[in-house]
């Protein structure tokens, strides 16, 4: 009997293990649930971390390059001067020589008071029953220009006209020079045609103040058919 | 010498009147804008007298379109 009791215990040992042994090993397959703390994916999931961008010091300012908001009409003419210029475009233009989306052109004084201050223009440009059509630079492109032209209080308009490609008599005498932040004013903005009003049509291949398709001056400046651009929404810069 | 404003154009332009007639004044450029002055001559003032802004707009485009042929 001494012997049987002993026995039968590692008997009824070794069955009971049989039975719940099978168990255990299940339980390390449990470690899948440490795997659920992979809730943590949900911030990778939401859009949050694209929200932080702006503080991403390499595009802390960038604007949204944008042509901006075109009626039925000038989208129609900004697509067929794409198609001509492809595969160049506005956009590219945009991308490309106005990152900042910021503009600007220059005015003589006298008409300057004759047709924006006096008529209490709302928009810069030649206006006509379907716009009015401005034509404009990069803001960097004629700040340095002038910059390099002005010094104490006046400026040299051959060293401006050099700077710009155009002739010297264009800037004689007191200039405006207006600036407008595309970005703020939301104006139309396309490449130039020649159907538009103002358009200076080259006579020759010397020429270097006239109208060339393309959204570059004849002097290789960089320029564009800005409609509608707000007079309240432009700053401007005496130059003496 | 006096001088009058007889038409003003949003199209940027005007018709000026002196002791010698009409002067058709166009703002002219693209970046940079200055402005052109040509004296009508007996037969174009006529036509603006007859016509109105439909021949000084005219006039003015051609003149925006080659400024040097007027100066």
């Amino acid at each position: 009997m001494n012997r049987i009791v002993p026995t039968l215990t590692i008997i009824i040992s070794l069955a009971l293990g049989c039975t719940s042994e099978p168990a255990q090993p299940a339980k390390p397959a449990q470690p899948a649930e440490p795997v659920k703390p992979v809730e943590p994916v949900e911030p990778v999931e939401s859009v949050e971390p694209v929200e932080p961008a702006p503080d991403q010091p390499d595009q802390p300012d960038k604007p949204k390059i944008s042509t901006g908001e075109c009626d039925e009409q000038q989208a129609k003419i900004s697509a067929q001067a794409d198609e001509r210029a492809a595969p160049w475009s506005a956009l590219a233009h945009l991308e490309k020589n106005f990152p900042d989306m910021k503009v600007s052109w220059l005015m003589k004084e006298a008409p300057f008071q004759t047709y924006v201050v006096e008529t209490n223009a709302t928009n810069f440009g030649r206006c006509n029953d379907t716009g009015c059509y401005l034509f404009a630079a990069p803001t960097s492109v004629i700040e340095a220009a002038v910059e390099k032209s002005v010094t104490g209080e006046t400026h040299d308009a051959a060293v401006l006209g050099q700077a710009l490609g155009l002739p010297a008599a264009n800037f004689e005498g007191p200039l405006r020079m207006m600036t407008l932040d595309l970005s703020a004013s939301g104006s139309c903005v396309r490449l130039p045609v020649d159907e538009d009003p103002g358009v200076w049509k080259c006579e020759s291949e010397a020429d270097t103040d006239c109208f060339k398709f393309g959204g570059y001056t004849s002097g290789g400046v960089p320029e564009l058919m800005v409609i509608n651009a707000p007079v309240a929404l432009a700053t401007v810069r005496a130059i003496q | 010498m006096t001088e009058e404003v007889v038409y003003q154009s949003p199209l940027m332009y005007r018709i000026l009147r002196d002791d010698a007639g009409l002067v058709i004044e166009v703002v002219v450029g693209g970046i940079a804008m200055s402005t052109v002055r040509v004296r009508l001559s007996a037969e174009q003032a006529l036509a603006y007298e007859r016509d109105g802004s439909g021949f000084s707009d005219q006039l003015a485009n051609a003149i925006m379109a080659s400024p040097r042929s007027y100066q």
